[in-house]
């Protein structure tokens, strides 16, 4: 058995440190403004956000007495600007807007609510109990208070669990394509 | 090290010292390479950015599901990621790297070794033991083996693709036999083809220069009334020579139509179809033995001459979703490979079908199992050189497998999975693996694996003759010499320890390291027996009388020195040791370990002048080789590449292969004689419309 002593594992490295500062110099002179932004994780789950809203079916009188669909944001905002992207879009005929709450009073105006940390998720699931609103969260127990849609994420990849209970309360029906891809659905008969 | 890691490996015959080993491996490796190079590693996705849309509404919600997401939150959170050593090239990097063919895309992956023979072969091999039958190293094109089931290997000339529908080549190290079944020794590479609904539109690409003669696509992607994608191709190559002071005479051109189509059928289901259908003529100068050869030393006759090459496959693939994010997929092919040479014949069929569920049990459970049939038939032709007993054979492989990888932490994943499979040469065979992820932080990934894979025997290795080119004089025995198949002839098969490490720091730098000891058993050997005739012949049957073990090491880094601005790097560390037993009598078998380079080294930089210009430049080195005890000197090589986006969709580029040296020589035949020939220096412009 060869030991670690004899082992040429350096072998031929100094020309390959030669050969790395060329290509560094060679490289030198950058100009670049090439978009190089990372995915990050909450430019993908606003995305699942919007379609969320695409494949959840609101009661009929819940969006025809207004042009506005409501996505709000209550707690701390993960999101940032990626979510105002959003804004304009048609969802069921009606056109997004984001709203960033400060108080829970206007919660149950909004169809979609995320619900960011440093807000009483109990509270807020409390006050739209039996409401048409869509409630969303990465709180790890969101399903289990009583929550609907509730992001996970599986090696790096963005998953979520359904709550079928919550969602038949609140009145939403959830499509079928949306219950296929849940990683997990609960309360279904 | 996580604690559970050490006691799978302490539970081996050889505890200590191959885990105390790979410890100052890294250490000593880190002092040297920190000290000098910058390091970084592109675990999956960090190039994917260039591809996905501005908007990510745009994206279907399973391809939103399909992103690999980079996280920017605070909170801890299960990170997980492959139990396995992982590169994984992108259609981007192919086009940035200049490259045209794969072949030439596999250069800068750590742990593979890529070795041109002559213009139109290549030993190419992972983790050891290269040969232009490379045999421990299986690959998949979207699904369909392309591994030859009669000499074992892989014939890089035959697999042909636009390399702008390629989505991504994922190159995994290590067994994975428990998944990919047998023959995924040392590694597996999928090369993965772009869905049609992303090559929607026309797309002509032409290629030309004085190595690369001239390499034509034309792509059509449109849909049908249905709603399905399609797309239709045609491609044709031709590559000039290699060096070889008396003519290399081993030009090549290929020609390849192809299809697909993508149905979303429903909600739940995806239909694929897709197929190829090639032709090819490659030259060569090969060594014929003649005979008879007494008295010493046997006639050579160097024979120039045309391998023509035709081939076609069909593929079908169901997937269907059920509840619960688990779904099932059914895959059948058929692939069609004719081969027609100086030396091989060979003309076969293989039918394959496949079946794998994948659900999710009680959630922390990820299970995947799945049912496999291959029928495969050949028919073949001898000539006085080579032979086949029976000259027309079929075979039937048989397998399932079953694998859970389950999350026992927020932060740890454990997978235990085994695949059992049945081969009409060797019977049945077992392959298990377990593998344990432990996620440190969220910017941090250990992960140690311990598994069994085995390299069924080959169809010729059971029933060839083949009349080699014996050694020059004075060794040459002065008779035929013959190597034999033989029906007792066993499967090799090998224990895999590994190791892994990656940190990413914000997406700025990452570096991604494995280490591994490999310990073989029954590998090939020759063992030379007398047979007194008449006429006199030597005969070399195939027999398992070699033990070997490896012991490697691999790192890959990438660093976004600014926006538009990447460097990456690989090394690889190789160390071979192989053993004769059973008083066998082999004397070349053991030349396997100096045929591979101890170390490898590759380091690029990707750079953007605004978003029209693109400036790629890199640097390799391969280590020294012995083939056939025959030297061959380590290489550096550069390349380099100036893109030109002239308008949207056109883009112009220039690039430079091989440039510092006019010409270099790669690595010598093994089985087959053919003339190697040296690489030249290669320059050639692309021109590439998307309308």
């Amino acid at each position: 058995m060869t030991t670690a002593n004899d082992m040429p594992l350096l072998h031929g490295l100094p020309r390959i440190v030669r050969c790395l500062l060329a290509t560094l110099l060679l490289s030198a002179p950058a100009l670049a403004l090439a978009d190089e932004s990372q995915i990050s994780e909450y430019r993908v789950k606003s995305a699942f956000l919007y379609n969320f809203s695409r494949f959840v079916t609101w009661p009929d009188a819940t969006l025809q007495d207004r042009t506005e669909f409501s996505l709000c944001v209550m707690g701390t905002d993960p999101f940032g600007a990626q979510l105002d992207k959003l804004t304009g879009k048609t969802v069921h005929n009606n056109t997004l807007v984001v709203r960033r709450l400060k108080s829970l009073a206007m919660v149950d105006d909004c169809q979609l609510v995320y619900i960011g940390e440093d807000t009483t998720r109990a509270d807020v699931l409390l006050l739209v109990r039996e409401q048409p609103v869509l409630t969303v969260s990465d709180a790890a127990d969101f399903i289990e208070q009583g929550g609907i849609i509730q992001f996970k994420l599986v090696q790096n990849k963005v998953r979520f669990r359904i709550n079928m209970d919550a969602a038949n309360t609140a009145g939403l029906r959830i499509s079928s394509k949306l219950l296929s891809l849940a990683t997990s659905v609960t309360g279904r008969d | 090290m996580d604690s559970g890691m050490q006691v799978n490996m302490q539970s081996q015959p050889q505890p200590r010292l191959p885990l105390r080993y790979l410890t100052r491996l890294v250490y000593r490796s880190v002092l040297g390479l920190v000290a000098g190079l910058f390091t970084a590693f592109s675990v999956h996705a960090t190039n994917l950015d260039n591809e996905l849309p501005e908007d990510l509404t745009d994206m279907s919600l399973e391809a939103l599901m399909n992103i690999e997401v980079t996280s920017a939150s605070k909170k801890p959170q299960k990170q997980s990621e492959a139990a396995a050593a992982i590169f994984v090239i992108t259609n981007n990097d192919l086009r940035r790297w200049g490259v045209t063919n794969i072949p030439e895309a596999l250069r800068r992956v750590p742990g593979i070794d890529v070795a041109r023979i002559d213009a139109n072969k290549w030993a190419i091999t992972s983790r050891g033991f290269n040969s232009r039958f490379a045999n421990k190293l299986l690959v998949l094109i979207d699904g369909r083996s392309v591994y030859t089931p009669l000499f074992a290997g892989v014939y890089w000339d035959s697999q042909d693709l636009v390399l702008e529908d390629v989505d991504r080549i994922e190159v995994i190290r290590g067994p994975g036999g428990t998944l990919w079944g047998a023959n995924a020794v040392n590694g597996v590479i999928n090369i993965i083809t772009k869905s049609t609904a992303d090559t929607q539109g026309d797309m002509v690409s032409v290629t030309a220069g004085n190595e690369v003669k001239g390499i034509g696509s034309v792509r059509h992607g449109g849909k049908f009334r249905n709603g399905a994608d399609y797309r239709v191709y045609a491609k044709y190559n031709s590559y000039d020579e290699g060096y070889n002071p008396d003519g290399a005479h081993d030009d090549w051109r290929t020609g390849q139509v192809g299809f697909r189509t993508d149905w979303v059928k429903t909600d739940r289901d995806d239909i694929t179809l897709q197929g190829d259908y090639y032709r090819g003529t490659a030259g060569q100068l090969v060594n014929i033995p003649a005979g008879p050869p007494a008295p010493p030393p046997t006639t050579i006759v160097p024979t120039v001459s045309d391998t023509d090459t035709n081939g076609g496959n069909l593929l079908f693939r169901w997937s269907h979703k059920l509840e619960n994010a688990s779904n099932f997929a059914l895959q059948l092919y058929y692939d069609h490979v004719g081969l027609d040479g100086e030396v091989l014949f060979e003309d076969r069929d293989s039918f394959d079908t496949d079946f794998q569920h994948h659900f999710n049990w009680r959630e922390e459970h990820d299970v995947v199992w799945g049912l496999h049939y291959r029928h495969i038939s050949d028919d073949t032709d001898s000539n006085a050189t080579f032979s086949l007993d029976p000259s027309s054979r079929s075979v039937n492989l048989y397998s399932t497998f079953i694998q859970d990888e389950v999350s026992l932490r927020d932060d740890l994943r454990f997978t235990a999975g085994i695949k059992l499979e049945h081969n009409d040469f060797s019977g049945f065979e077992y392959q298990p693996n377990v593998r344990l992820a432990w996620a440190a932080d969220e910017n941090q990934t250990w992960w140690g694996s311990v598994s069994r894979a085995i390299r069924t025997p080959a169809r010729g290795e059971h029933d060839v003759e083949l009349r080699l080119v014996p050694p020059p004089p004075p060794n040459d025995p002065g008779r035929p010499v013959f190597a034999q198949g033989d029906s007792d002839y066993h499967s090799e098969d090998l224990v895999a320890y590994e190791l892994g490490y990656r940190l990413n720091h914000n997406n700025i730098w990452s570096v991604d390291v494995a280490a591994f000891y490999n310990d073989y058993n029954k590998l090939r050997t020759l063992d030379p027996v007398v047979d007194p005739g008449p006429p006199p012949v030597v005969l070399l049957p195939f027999d398992n009388n070699m033990e070997g073990k490896t012991y490697g090491l691999e790192i890959a880094g990438q660093w976004q020195v600014r926006k538009g601005w990447r460097l990456n790097a690989s090394y690889s560390w190789l160390d071979t040791q192989l053993r004769l037993v059973n008083d066998s009598t082999d004397t070349f078998s053991e030349g396997a370990e100096d045929a591979s380079p101890v170390s490898k080294a590759a380091v690029w930089s990707a750079l953007d002048f605004g978003d029209k210009l693109q400036f790629d430049a890199a640097l390799r080195y391969v280590g020294d080789i012995t083939v056939t005890g025959v030297n061959i000197d380590s290489y550096v090589e550069a390349d380099l590449r100036l893109g030109w986006e002239a308008k949207p969709g056109l883009e112009l580029s220039i690039i430079g292969q091989n440039l510092l040296n006019s010409r270099h020589a790669e690595y010598l035949p093994d089985f087959i004689n053919t003339q190697t020939t040296g690489v030249e220096r290669s320059i050639y412009g692309r021109v590439t419309w998307s309308f």
